[in-house]
């Protein structure tokens, strides 16, 4: 028996299906008049994942990178193919990411939909690992990691979460270190495969100009016809402070500037899903409100030169468990950049002008994300795997009022901070 | 399969649009372009220009009035960049503006984006002498940062470096030292004269993709536009490939962990040349996807590298493989990309590699129906060229092609320039990292 529930928007004119397949797996499809699919299969865990219980009960511990490593490997098919090569031949193109909290295997087609879709279902769910690919992969991340370790906003991003974090995972590299991933044997890989990609902690997650119906008859031609048993979560409890590492990082690189990430440690997360999503909406309008190239900040700052570059980044992040708010850009003293933002968050007032201005950019950007069915698939699966409904997030953007606002500035004014600096060598 | 409804108009002698009207998007694109002369002190002025343009008008004057305009605007973006190529630089104003139709307020945010375009280009904020000291210095400072900040990011700057060297016989092209060079030339007088001369060149071509229909779209431009009549004419011409030169390698060191291999090469093919989708097709089997020659042999097989990837350029028919590797593996790996583009040149590819290799540019062409931008970049790149071809044209050449135009292909591509940077870090030792915690 199948469970299966749809979502619709009026204001958006969109409509979506969620669907519980026999098989335990969560099937969302939004059809969309495009000419490409999309379809992801998702599972939630990601790199903060290096932890799970094992079947006798004790913990059993990942090296830093497991997930990242796996998401390399599970391309290589059992009769020595590869799975990029299959996509080839529908004409689809494939990939993967492995983000914090999530890993998703992915493709984009124009003709071809259900054998690519049928051949994402077959690799994500049939594992096959050897001592040779794992060793032959090793060298190849080597080199990812190289190439990010040299990337000074890559530097700059993780110096400001290591600032941030004393315990939490988030502060670790994505990819690891070729020290945690030198660790890696086939063995490592199924035992982490095995405690994650479990059917019922899995998304198969579709857009574009297909139906429910049409998803589900590949669905069911690949997958069980049963529940393969319910993911059982290990919660790893970290005793994480909520003030800060260090206030102050610096790394020296090969840069011509001073790159700067000023972070901001929320540690009040909420626990219900959706009072999170409105915090994420709260402060996202907050920050536009006082961060954005139409503040009175943005424009001392850039004026008077305290950032050379007019690029000033921001943004807040919100997880179950971690959240933070970050500006980021280039400028000679990243110490004067910290000092003004927090003169001006000490002496700022909000004003009802810039609030609405503030929902109307993110009304704005809400609307816009409708139209990529990569977009929509991605954050559908965000969304998701964190139980949420995404059409949602339109009616608590339009239910935040003003109060709210000054309540979540008076937060933001008493988050303690760090700085990364990448100065050059 | 998907058409799209292309119109074209002549509002002016000097204003062209194109406009593709679509109810897919909830967002659409308007860009303009105008394209002058490729110079070094073209694209340095332009650049900077950029900066200055996007800072105010008469009407919205700072940059916070500018941005709270956009934001009204329901979060329209407004960026005024420039690009070149070895013969011309391409001024463009991009906006991607929300559909009138998800405007609550009932906002006509198509015409209150060409106004604000048309108050950048036209009405820049300036008194009888010209741009304002301050505010030119102060661009002129971004731009030099920028361009020092070229080699922060090695794989980008490996690739600068190799074009560099590519158009090396052609001493109008903008290397990053001849472009740090004109930047002292810069002042609020020099600046004001290079804009006068920029908007005395023709014509503005205009590309929308959006829900508007296209007489609306030309009725407004026709309205802001008006007064636009510039007396010069610059049109890019369909210039022939560069020919192969000496062999000439550099190599530069930097304190990085990982280093950079670029390879260049010439080639008789370019997009005017019958030979053109061939070329592609080769280029996507040699290094573009992850079943190509060299992501298959160089980085899977051999493991040098995580990234190995080739890239041709349309307009000088040149080819660039670009890799990420560890410095002593340099000569292995050189040896093995060549030895991939050997294996192109003898024909040896398979058939399930020439299918595959087709099935992927037609899934790629196809995929630019689902997006405003890239439907405004097909057009509008050929439009500007005089080239009349549909994505569907190219889609129907890619399947015409066979293994012997690729073979004939493969041997035009003759290597001639190599950059390489050299990591002089271990890794371990690449980050001083200095913390305190008050």
């Amino acid at each position: 028996m199948m469970n299966k529930r749809a979502f619709e928007s009026a204001m958006l004119g969109e409509r979506y299906e969620r669907i519980t397949h026999r098989s335990g797996l969560t099937v969302i499809v939004f059809p969309k008049k495009l000419t490409t699919a999309y379809a992801i299969m998702g599972i939630c865990c990601g790199s903060v994942n290096t932890a799970a219980k094992a079947a006798d009960g004790s913990k059993m511990i990942f090296p830093e990178g497991v997930a990242h490593f796996l998401e390399h490997k599970l391309f290589t098919c059992e009769d020595g193919s590869d799975a990029f090569e299959h996509f080839s031949d529908y004409g689809a193109d494939a990939n993967a990411y492995t983000s914090f909290n999530r890993t998703a295997y992915l493709f984009s087609c124009t003709e071809n939909f259900d054998k690519s879709l049928g051949e994402l279902i077959d690799f994500v769910t049939h594992p096959y690992f050897t001592s040779e690919s794992v060793a032959s992969e090793k060298p190849i991340i080597t080199e990812e990691i190289k190439m990010y370790d040299d990337s000074p906003s890559e530097a700059c991003f993780y110096g400001m979460l290591e600032g941030m974090y004393v315990h939490n995972k988030v502060k670790n590299n994505i990819c690891g270190s070729s020290e945690s991933i030198a660790k890696i044997t086939p063995d490592t890989l199924y035992s982490f495969y095995d405690s994650f990609y479990k059917l019922s902690n899995m998304y198969l997650i579709v857009c574009g100009n297909v139906n429910a119906d049409q998803v589900l008859a590949v669905a069911d031609a690949h997958l069980p016809s049963e529940s393969c048993g319910a993911f059982e979560e290990y919660v790893d409890v970290l005793d994480e402070p909520t003030t800060v590492a260090l206030e102050y990082t610096e790394k020296k690189m090969q840069v011509s500037k001073p790159i700067f990430s000023i972070g901001f440690k929320d540690s009040n997360i909420p626990l219900s899903v959706y009072e999170r999503y409105r915090k994420d909406a709260g402060m996202a309008i907050l920050n536009e409100m006082i961060f954005s190239r139409a503040t009175k900040i943005y424009s001392y700052l850039y004026e008077n030169g305290i950032i050379s570059s007019p690029n000033l980044d921001y943004g807040y992040t919100i997880s179950r468990s971690f959240a933070y708010n970050f500006i980021s850009g280039e400028a000679s003293d990243p110490e004067a950049v910290l000092k003004v933002i927090k003169e001006y968050l000490e002496q700022a007032h909000l004003f009802e002008e810039d609030f609405k201005r503030g929902k109307r950019v993110m009304y704005a950007e809400f609307v816009k994300s409708f139209d990529s069915s990569e977009s929509i698939a991605n954050t559908l699966l965000s969304f998701v795997g964190d139980g949420a409904e995404l059409f949602e997030y339109g009616k608590i953007l339009e239910s935040i009022s003003f109060e709210e606002i000054k309540a979540l500035f008076d937060e933001l004014r008493s988050m303690p901070t760090t700085l990364c600096a990448v100065v050059p060598c | 399969m998907d058409t799209l409804d292309i119109k074209r108009f002549e509002i002016s002698e000097h204003l062209r649009l194109c406009a593709v009207q679509t109810d897919k998007f909830k967002a659409g694109t308007i860009t303009f372009h105008i394209a002058m002369p490729v110079s070094p002190k073209n694209v340095a002025f332009a650049s900077v220009l950029c900066g200055v343009l996007k800072r105010g008008n008469k009407k919205y004057p700072t940059v916070t009035d500018v941005y709270r305009r956009l934001d009204e605007l329901y979060a329209s973006s407004l960026d005024v960049r420039t690009s070149f190529n070895s013969s011309e630089i391409s001024l463009s104003l991009y906006s991607e503006l929300l559909d009138n139709a998800f405007a609550p307020c009932g906002t006509d945010i198509l015409d209150g984006i060409i106004e604000l375009i048309s108050l950048a280009l036209l009405c820049p904020v300036a008194d009888g002498n010209g741009f304002a000291e301050s505010t030119v210095a102060r661009e002129v400072a971004t731009l030099r940062s920028a361009l020092l900040a070229e080699s922060n990011n090695t794989q980008s700057y490996a690739l600068i470096r190799v074009k560099e060297m590519l158009c090396r016989e052609n001493p109008n092209y903008p290397t990053l030292e001849a472009l740090l060079g004109v930047l002292d030339d810069i002042d609020a007088r020099s600046l004001w004269a290079f804009y006068l001369e920029l908007v005395s060149y023709s014509p503005l071509d205009v590309f929308y993709v959006g829900g508007t229909d296209a007489e609306t779209v030309a009725k407004k431009l026709g309205t802001y536009f008006g007064s636009y009549a510039p007396t010069k004419s610059f049109s890019q011409d369909a210039k022939a490939p560069d020919a192969p030169l000496q062999m000439s390698e550099r190599s530069e060191q930097m304190s990085v962990s990982q280093s950079k291999l670029a390879l260049g090469f010439h080639s008789s093919v370019n997009l005017m040349s019958t030979d053109y989708h061939a070329a592609i097709l080769f280029n996507e089997i040699f290094g573009a996807s992850p079943i190509s020659k060299l992501f298959v042999n160089v980085r899977e097989k051999m493991g040098l590298c995580y990234y190995c990837g080739s890239s041709y350029n349309t307009f000088s028919g040149a080819l660039i493989v670009s890799s990420g590797i560890e410095g002593s593996r340099r000569e292995l790996a050189e040896r093995e990309i060549l030895a991939q583009l050997d294996t192109l040149k003898r024909g040896e590819i398979s058939d399930a590699e020439l299918a595959a290799a087709k099935k992927s540019l037609i899934n790629v062409y196809r995929q630019i129906y689902d997006n405003p931008f890239d439907i405004s970049n097909f057009h509008s790149s050929r439009m500007r060229l005089g080239i009349d071809e549909s994505i569907e044209d190219c889609i129907s050449a890619f399947d015409a092609v066979s293994l012997e135009d690729i073979v004939r292909v493969a041997k035009t591509f003759v290597h001639d320039t190599t950059f390489f940077i050299e990591g002089t870090s271990d890794g371990d030792e690449k980050c001083e990292v200095d913390e305190y915690d008050e």
